[in-house]
Order: structure tokens, then sequence, then C-alpha cells
């Protein structure tokens, strides 16, 4: 239900340089990830095992991409 | 230290790509929560550091994008949205599952769920979105209410990963940081308007946090003109962000083991 807020065609024709500064956000998680799973890949595998420690660090990089939200924070006028 | 967990879980609205990825790729119960609980703390401390770092900087002007945020949607929370938001939500969820099987329903239907946002028509999709935001919320909040069932295996759980999760977690929280101020850098010349710093916040706020924290942030210091386009790069990331976490699974897993 909440993707139905996800129109691709109104984000990149209404974002302007934003939408730049979020390829550049989102690529810096991605190269971020991409390191800090090389980095602790082992100690990781140690502490949730090889099936989890792989899934959790995919999930964490694809919330670091797209959604955390704490509702608290929602201003009003939004 | 359940109650703890519970507090953490209720205070998360979104997390709607580490669910997806999660149950695509069938990660364990104790494992989902104790990434969910540890990333929480990361999260505590990176969005009062991104607003201290926004703070005392002006709006951005010329921003060639709408300051109007879904205008004329915020009424249409009634019985006929109400049922027209489940059926859609059922609609996709029961395609998911028969094109993708049980294993790949989730990307199937949220890749569904983006083409019917983006070509459904705009006075249908328009009205749906204010009650899919609070339903869909609803039922995030449930999920995460039923992740803490496990109990003491998540106790367990959490302690036993926490620092392998923290040191995940500061890498890619630090990098991201320092990534994002070397792209500053090398693009501030050529792309001067996506390198202000209200922009790189707010699509670090967008990128870490999601729509709602992003707009927050420029709402909170008077960017307006930074609203409405902080809440479709954040929904952008709604889109992408689940089938990226799947192939970086793929290729990680592929690479390390």
């Amino acid at each position: 239900m909440l993707l139905l807020g996800a129109d691709i065609r109104a984000a990149v024709s209404r974002c302007g340089p934003l939408l730049f500064a979020f390829i550049i956000a989102a690529s810096s998680t991605l190269a971020a990830g991409t390191i800090a799973i090389f980095s602790t890949s082992s100690m990781l595998v140690d502490a949730l095992g090889v099936n989890d420690a792989f899934k959790i660090a995919a999930a964490l990089l694809a919330k670091n991409i797209g959604t955390f939200e704490i509702s608290c924070l929602v201003p009003t006028t939004c | 230290m359940i109650r703890r967990l519970r507090i953490l879980f209720v205070r998360l609205g979104g997390g709607i790509n580490y669910i997806a990825v999660c149950q695509t790729l069938e990660a364990s119960s104790p494992a989902i929560a104790a990434g969910l609980c540890v990333d929480n703390i990361f999260a505590l401390i990176y969005f009062p550091a991104l607003s201290a770092l926004a703070s005392g900087r002006p709006d951005v002007e010329e921003s060639g994008c709408s300051t109007n945020v879904e205008e004329g949607t915020k009424d249409s929370f009634d019985v006929e949205s109400v049922s027209h938001c489940l059926s859609v939500a059922a609609i996709m969820i029961s395609l998911g599952i028969k094109m993708g099987g049980r294993s790949s329903a989730l990307p199937v239907a949220t890749l569904l769920s983006i083409v019917f946002a983006t070509f459904a028509p705009q006075k249908f999709i328009k009205k749906l979105r204010p009650t899919s935001e609070v339903l869909g919320t609803c039922l995030l909040y449930l999920f995460f209410a039923t992740a803490g069932a496990p109990g003491l295996a998540i106790a367990d759980s959490v302690r036993a990963s926490f620092i392998p999760l923290s040191l995940f977690l500061l890498s890619l929280y630090g990098f991201h940081t320092f990534f994002i101020e070397m792209c500053r850098r090398i693009f501030r010349r050529s792309f001067k308007a996506s390198m202000l710093p209200q922009r790189l916040l707010c699509a670090s706020s967008a990128s870490i946090g999601g729509p709602a924290t992003a707009a927050a942030l420029a709402s909170s210091n008077g960017w307006n003109s930074l609203v409405a386009p902080s809440l479709l790069v954040g929904n952008l990331g709604y889109a992408i962000a689940t089938f990226i976490g799947i192939l970086f699974h793929a290729l990680s897993r592929q690479g390390l083991t």
C-alpha cells in the first residue's frame, strides 16, 4: 500500500537537481555497503550464520536506500 | 529487553524495503529483529547529526520544482478509498504470488505496484495515496510488533550480533557520508545546483530515512522549495531499493563465500 506513492514519472519530472543528488546518495550507500560487507563479513557470518549474515546485510542496504522513517518526525504540513 | 525492542519497532514507520528483502530471502526472525534493532540505534544518531548540519542554511532558490504536496488529497480517507486500497493491495499480492511464486511474490508485487502507481489515472491514484499511507503504516506496525514475538531468542540474537552489525552499519553510514562529500567536491562545479549542501542533506535523509524524514528536514529548516521534491525522491527509493538489496545479496554472497 505504501508503494502507491511511488510515482516514478513524477519523481523524474518534478525533482530537478534533487534527483541527481538522490542518485549520488543512493550510489554512496551502495558503495558504502560494498565496503562494509567486505570488511565485516567474517564477523557477521560468525554472529548470524552464513545464511542470515548476507541476507540481513542486503536488507540493511535496501533499507538505507529506500526507507526507515520515524513517524514522529513527519511534519503536519506534509 | 523485549519491551525495549518493541518500543524500537513501534517507532519505525517505514522499513518496507527491509522487510521485503528479508521476506524474499527468507531471513530468520531473530536476525531480522537484530538488524532492525541495531540499525535503529544508528539512525537515531544519524538524523540529529544531519539536522545539526542543516541548521542555519537558507532555502535554495529556483528549485524548478512544485512546492505543492498532493493538493486536494487530505480529506479522501473514507470507506470508498479504504475499500479501493485493500482491493488494489489484494490484487497486487495475488498477482505477485501467481507470477513470482512464494519466494518472489514481494518483488513482483512491488514492481506491479510501482507500475500501477506510475501509470494508473492520477485522479484515481491521488485519492488513494493518503489512505494507502495510513493503512500501510498500520500494517507495518503490526508486523514489527509480531517481530518481537520470538522473545528471548531475539535478546540473545541481538546480544550476539550487536558488535558485528554495529561495525557493518558504522562502515555503511560512515562511507555513505564520506562518498557524498567526495561527490560534492568532485561535481560542485559541473553540477552546482545538485551539489548544494541543502539538496545533498535532503537526498541523504531521503536515502537513509525516507520521504517523510527528508520532507521533515526540509520543512523544519524552512527549505519550502525542497519539501515536495524530497517526498518524490524518497518514494523513488521505495521503488528501487528492494531490487538493489536482492541483487546485492546475490553478488556479495557469491563474492565472499
